[in-house]
C-alpha cells in the first residue's frame, strides 16, 4: 500500500536530487549530481532543516531494493564483449586484484584505526 | 526486429521479473555467488542474446529504472544520518582508510594492468574502477582512458565486490561492522553498498560513505598519481 508519507519523502528526495543535479552541472563538478544529492540530504539532516521522519519512508523503500537500480547499468557489459575478449588477462586480473587490495588495504587501516567498542562484534 | 521489445515495458517487466526470482533463489541458496544483482544482469544478458533483441531496446525500459537510481543514492543520507555517532568517533579511522584505499586502488588496478601488457590506455582506463560509475566516466576521460572500457570495468568491480566483498575481509580476520561496511563501499561503489545493506544497516551507511569519499578523493588525485606510471 502506498501512503501519503511514502509518496511526499519520494518528492523530497527528486528535490534534492534535482538540486544536486543542478550544482553540478552549474558549477561544471565531476563529482554527478546523485552524490551531491546525497551530501546535500545529510548536510539538510544534520542541521535540522528537514526531519528524518519526512524522508524516511521513500528512502527505506529505494534502499531495500537499491540493488534493481543497478541491474540496467550492468546489462550495458554486453555492449563491451569485444573489448573485453581482446584485453581480457590485464582488465581481469587488473581489477581482481586491486578489488582484493582496496578491500584489505581499506578494512585494515579501519580496523586498526577504529575506536573499539565496550562490546562489539 | 520485434517492435514490442523497443516499448519501454519490456524492459521493465523483464528487469523487474526477473529481479524477483533473483531475490527468491538467493532467499533459498544461501550463497554469495548467487548476488542477485549479478544473476539478474546475467539472465537478462542471456535472454537478449538468446532472442535477438539488441540492447538499445532492452534500455528504453532500463533507463526509467536508472532514473531511479538517483533518489536512491540520494536517500543513502538516511542511514548516514541514522549511524552518526559511529562515524563522528571514528571520523580519523573513515578518512584515512578511504584515502588509503583509494591510492591503492588506483596503483594496483594500474599496476597490474601494465605488468599484464595492458596499453597505457587501458591502464589509464581502469584507474577510476572502484569509484561509482559518473564519477569513474568523467575522470576516465579527463586522464585519457576510454569511457567504454571504464564503464566495463565498474560493472565489474561492483559485480565482484557485491559478491564477495564481505567474505575477503573476513579472510583476513576483521570482522568489524565499520571495517566491512567501509572498506566495501571503497572498493566497490554503490553496487558493493547494495551488498553492504543487507548485511546491515552499519555496514551499508559506512559502505555508502566509502563510495562518496572515495569518489571525492579519486576525481581530485587521479590527474596527479597516474602520470608517474604512465
Amino acid at each position: 500500500m502506498i501512503r501519503k508519507e511514502t509518496v511526499y519523502s519520494f518528492a523530497m528526495l527528486l528535490v534534492v536530487l534535482g538540486a544536486g543535479n543542478a550544482i553540478s552541472l552549474g558549477l561544471h563538478l565531476r563529482v554527478p549530481g546523485n552524490v551531491i544529492g546525497m551530501i546535500l540530504l545529510a548536510v539538510c539532516l544534520l542541521t535540522r532543516l528537514v526531519d528524518v521522519k519526512r524522508v524516511e519512508p521513500a528512502a527505506d523503500m529505494l534502499l531495500s531494493e537499491i540493488g534493481l537500480f543497478f541491474v540496467p547499468p550492468g546489462v550495458a557489459v554486453m555492449l563491451y564483449f569485444d573489448v573485453i575478449a581482446r584485453q581480457w588477462l590485464p582488465l581481469v586480473v587488473g581489477i581482481a586484484g586491486s578489488l582484493l587490495a582496496v578491500l584489505w588495504v581499506t578494512a585494515l587501516a579501519a580496523r586498526l584505526l577504529e575506536k573499539k567498542e565496550a562490546k562489539e562484534d | 526486429m520485434e517492435p514490442w521489445a523497443y516499448h519501454p515495458w519490456f524492459g521493465i517487466m523483464l528487469t523487474v521479473g526477473i529481479w524477483i526470482v533473483a531475490r527468491w533463489i538467493r532467499r533459498r541458496a544461501g550463497t554469495p555467488l548467487l548476488d542477485p544483482v549479478m544473476v539478474s544482469i546475467a539472465a537478462i544478458i542471456g535472454v537478449l542474446l538468446l532472442a535477438g533483441i539488441p540492447f538499445e531496446a532492452y534500455s528504453r525500459g532500463g533507463k526509467v529504472l536508472d532514473f531511479l537510481l538517483g533518489p536512491a543514492v540520494v536517500a543513502l543520507a538516511v542511514p548516514f544520518y541514522r549511524q552518526l555517532e559511529k562515524i563522528r568517533r571514528n571520523l580519523v579511522a573513515t578518512l584515512a582508510g578511504v584515502a588509503l584505499g583509494s591510492v591503492t586502488g588506483v596503483v594496483s588496478a594500474v599496476g597490474l594492468a601494465l605488468l599484464l601488457g595492458g596499453s597505457g590506455q587501458i591502464a589509464a582506463s581502469l584507474s577510476p574502477k572502484s569509484v561509482t560509475t559518473p564519477i569513474a566516466i568523467g575522470i576516465s576521460q579527463k586522464v585519457g582512458g576510454l569511457p567504454s572500457i571504464t564503464a566495463a570495468a565498474v560493472i565489474f568491480t561492483g559485480i565482484l565486490g557485491g559478491m564477495f566483498a564481505p567474505q575477503i575481509i573476513r579472510l583476513i580476520g576483521i570482522r568489524s561492522r565499520f571495517a566491512i561496511g567501509l572498506a566495501t563501499g571503497t572498493a566497490a561503489h554503490g553496487v558493493g553498498t547494495a551488498r553492504a545493506l543487507r548485511e546491515g544497516e552499519l555496514e551499508g551507511a559506512m559502505s555508502g560513505v566509502g563510495m562518496m569519499l572515495n569518489g571525492l578523493i579519486t576525481a581530485i588525485i587521479l590527474p596527479y598519481v597516474l602520470p608517474l606510471f604512465l
